[in-house]
């Protein structure tokens, strides 16, 4: 079982992978104490683990891999969450905030969940950081009117823990992504 | 479409042989995959046939100047390229086709050949007329403005072929040039070797022992990066003893490489 | 030849889509149209440098694999052309849509301006050529990192820059911002958008550091060997030795007022009311207001003044008061038909207008915050009460305690109107000129006491 476990993670490059979000985060994370930016570097560490684990949603022949005799679903589900967990894990380990960090990593993951079934595994990371870049950048200069309850959906990945419309939308998009990936697996080419 | 003649094409050769290797040595990573090969070259159809890891491949690779030699000499059209770092000269009179034929999916059949036309320096107003010859030659007309990704693996192969030929090269080397292609298009393509024949030194890299037999002027055998035969395709059938083999020249192929392992131990 | 070959990678490379991204930040930044050009300009940069540039790297970091995704670096390392030659067309294309979609973004700009009547100014242009640059280069800078990284990398490299972006570069975060900071190519003014004027020196700085980057880019791209890569290094290092002191010190001496926007643009009969060049379309918004609100000092005070002029919205420097004019600071919306005022008293202009008795407001006048201030702005309002005979009204926040409630001005107002209707207009009066003085005495005493 353990062989056949590491296979797959070989087969997914999941070890470079591991260490590019490691990496990552430790360094977001410590740019972002630096800089007094606490809530901005975690985020970007969970987007870092996440793209970095985009790739991995498909082995080398999305074919073959779908010809397969075992049940894709449940171990693509596994899949996803082990992204979530770790990213959890690596963004929150220096301390602080697990509750925005946990549904922030959920609603990446489920976003990349849906990117692998609309885009394909090598584009899968596309929806997390796209969202991301607009909503830190563009969206707070250009929303005109105070924030309200669309301005935070579409925002959710910067909202504080209180905001019950940034919790629903990452759940959303946890669960939506989670079930799409399960059941369709990643688009092939 | 006839093509103007330019007056350096007029001028005579000025060498032998096409192609003149001396105790010829390429390393395929850190294995000698061509190992003290000697061959001399000229106009005509050079079939090149051997089992997987002879050094077919790292032979021609050498040939279009992709990987230096390690040892010995190499000349090809008349200038040695072993030593000298700027190959541009003689890389305007070759042509190539991988076994691995790379393309852009997006561009059009006709953009993909301008591009490697205007790579290979052709003079602009000669470009149109050529590439438009290559595609007619290699049978692709009513496709010539369809974007590569929506062609067949066969077609896509043609126009590999095609931009190999299309700056009318005096060497051409095809390294699995056939694959993918259906009987018919093969039989195509073997008229078209027999063409290029009279004035083009061809070195064709195939498994296929049936088009080296029906369309080569001549058979070279490759086994261990070493030259075991070089001959007409008669001589090769002529080879050939009761052993395993559907056709005269696989027969003659599978002796002559059993001798030369016999021989080497 | 290599026309067609340039018309051929424009037609399939990414290059269009470049084009249509820079198109992008004109389409987001079009509410802001009434406001002029410049202010359009400053929004466009700083959604390009933050949100657009990344992606532009990300789009052609994928175009600089292009050969090697498709397999074809063999084929193309047996023809003759070096590699500079055979990637010029490529990189080409992606600095000719670069330029393109940025000179469409400035004509679709400007349309948008032109279409609200707002003010063209000529300052944004250095801003747009600047901004190109930022275009144009980001795009060589993934150039030349697709070339030398493994794919896998680019996306995280995209988020460490878009972090330093965010976190490093963000001048808010600052209390005074260093001048290197504008090294990463963005403007955020220290004052209204449409009021700024950008120093000549910033522009120069921030190009020559971009044309070094640039430069850089291009080299370590067409390099073949890796001792070429190391050359690169040195346009971009020179670059830098050269801005950073061609660049202000501080970040906040980037701004300055322009002086173009700041023209006054008055009605062409009397009474004279003036709004800002850059503020043009909302001269109609300002002026009935302003018309009444001078016909109403004139029937009140002895001295009234003759006309209503907007002077810019500037914080750190605020304007002296003067006897024959209403000086007003405004807030424009990003139509450019619609007006605010600054004060926070009030949000009707006839109001703010009339606020001690059309006066600005004194430099010295108590800080923000203080039961001192709430006294000032007391009088100040009660004043306007009177002159326009009503009482004054709850704030349009009740929930925000820095506003003035009912409970405190009305019974100022109702205390004035028990006094003698001459001694009302002589307090007034006094107020008047004690604003105009700008002297240290307690306007509420002036007004309402004994």
């Amino acid at each position: 079982m353990t062989r056949r476990l590491l296979l797959y993670l070989r087969s997914r490059r999941v070890p470079a992978a591991f260490a590019t979000a490691v990496v990552a985060a430790a360094g977001l994370w410590w740019v972002g104490e630096l800089t007094d930016h606490a809530e901005v570097g975690r985020l970007l560490a969970v987007v870092a683990g996440t793209v970095a684990a985009g790739p991995g949603l498909a082995g080398p022949d999305v074919e073959l891999d779908r010809t397969a005799a075992i049940g894709w679903p449940p171990r693509r589900a596994a899949h996803l969450v082990a992204i979530a967990v770790v990213c959890v894990v690596a963004a929150a380990t220096p301390a602080g905030a697990p509750a925005v960090i946990a549904r922030d990593a959920a609603g990446m993951v489920g976003l990349l969940g849906l990117g692998a079934v609309l885009l394909g595994a090598s584009r899968s990371w596309l929806p997390p950081l796209i969202w991301t870049l607009v909503a830190l950048t563009a969206l707070p200069r250009i929303w005109p009117v105070a924030p309200d309850g669309a301005f935070q959906v579409l925002t959710w990945m910067l909202q504080p823990v209180e905001s019950a419309a940034a919790g629903w939308t990452a759940a959303v998009l946890a669960i939506a992504g989670l079930l799409s990936y399960a059941a369709a697996g990643p688009r092939s080419g | 479409m006839v093509r103007a003649i330019g007056p350096d094409e007029t001028i005579p050769t000025r060498y032998g042989y096409a192609v003149e290797a001396e105790r010829l040595t390429v390393r395929a990573g850190r294995r000698l995959a061509v190992d003290g090969l000697e061959l001399a070259l000229g106009y005509g159809v050079h079939g090149l046939l051997g089992p997987n890891g002879a050094g077919k491949t790292t032979l021609i690779r050498a040939l279009a100047t992709v990987l230096r030699p390690a040892g010995g000499s190499l000349t090809l059209l008349g200038e040695r390229v072993d030593g000298r770092l700027d190959l541009r000269a003689v890389r305007r009179r070759i042509g190539y086709l991988p076994q691995e034929f790379g393309y852009y999916r997006r561009f059009t059949v006709r953009e993909f050949l301008e591009y490697l036309a205007w790579l290979k320096e052709l003079p602009a107003q000669d470009v149109p007329g050529a590439v438009q010859r290559a595609i007619d030659r290699i049978g692709l007309s009513d496709r010539a403005d369809h974007k590569l990704r929506t062609l067949s693996g066969g077609m896509r192969r043609r126009v590999g072929i095609a931009q190999a030929i299309v700056n009318d090269p005096e060497l051409l080397l095809l390294d699995e040039p056939t694959a993918g292609l259906d009987p018919d298009q093969r039989l195509q393509f073997r008229a078209l070797l027999r063409e290029l024949a009279a004035d083009t030194c061809v070195v064709v890299a195939t498994h296929l022992v049936e088009d080296v037999a029906a369309a080569c002027t001549d058979v070279l055998l490759l086994d261990e990066g070493q030259l075991v035969f070089q001959g007409t395709p008669a001589d090769l059938a002529d080879a050939g003893g009761e052993g395993e083999g559907d056709s005269p020249a696989e027969r003659g192929y599978a002796e002559l490489i059993r001798r030369h392992r016999a021989g080497r131990r | 030849m290599t026309g067609r070959i340039l018309r051929i990678e424009l037609r399939r490379s990414p290059a269009k889509w470049l084009a249509l991204l820079l198109v992008l930040p004109v389409l987001l930044a079009a509410t802001e149209a009434g406001r002029g050009l410049s202010g359009l300009a400053l929004s466009q940069r700083q959604l390009l440098q933050f949100l657009v540039a990344p992606m532009a790297l990300g789009i052609a970091a994928w175009q600089a694999r292009r050969d090697r995704r498709s397999g074809m670096v063999e084929l193309l390392g047996t023809t003759v052309r070096p590699r500079w030659q055979r990637v010029a067309p490529a990189a080409a294309a992606l600095a000719v849509a670069g330029i393109a979609g940025m000179l469409a973004g400035l004509v679709g700009m400007a349309g948008l301006v032109f279409a609200a009547g707002g003010f063209l100014s000529p300052a944004a242009l250095p801003v747009v050529a600047v901004s190109t640059l930022i275009a144009v280069g980001h795009a060589g800078l993934g150039l030349a990192l697709g070339r030398w990284l493994p794919f896998p990398l680019i996306p995280p490299l995209l988020i460490g820059y878009f972090a330093v972006s965010v976190i490093v570069a963000d001048t808010e975060g600052y209390a005074d911002p260093p001048g290197w900071l504008l090294l990463w190519g963005g403007l955020e003014a220290t004052m209204p958008t449409e009021l700024a004027g950008v120093a000549t020196g910033t522009h120069l700085g921030q190009a020559v550091w971009l044309l070094g980057l640039t430069t850089t880019a291009v080299i370590a791209f067409t390099a073949t060997g890796r001792r070429a890569g190391a050359v690169a290094i040195a346009p971009v290092v020179l670059a830098a030795a050269i801005a950073v002191p061609v660049l202000p010190d501080r970040y906040a001496d980037t701004f300055h007022v322009d002086p173009a926007a700041t023209e006054p643009v008055c009605t062409p009969d009397p009474p004279r009311v003036c709004v800002l060049r850059a503020h043009q379309p909302a001269l109609p918004a300002l002026r009935d207001p302003a018309r009444a609100a001078l016909s109403i000092l004139a029937a009140n005070l002895p001295d009234p003044p003759t006309a209503v002029v907007e002077i810019p919205f500037l914080v750190d420097s605020p304007v002296p008061p003067r006897p024959d004019t209403i000086t007003i600071p405004l807030i424009v919306s990003g139509t450019g038909r619609r007006v605010q005022p600054v004060s926070g008293l009030t949000s009707d202009l006839r109001w703010e207008l009339l606020l001690g008795a059309g006066t600005p407001g004194c430099p010295n006048a108590p800080a923000i915050g203080t039961a001192d201030r709430r006294r000032y702005d007391t009088a100040r309002l009660v004043t306007a009460a009177w002159l326009l005979g009503q009482e004054p009204p709850e704030p349009a926040d009740p929930a925000d305690p820095y506003l003035l409630r009912r409970r405190e001005t009305v019974p100022v107002y109702r205390a004035l109107l028990a006094l003698p209707p001459a001694e009302q207009r002589a307090r007034v009066a006094a107020l008047r000129a004690a604003e105009l003085a700008c002297d240290g005495r307690d306007r509420l005493g002036l007004l309402v006491g004994p």
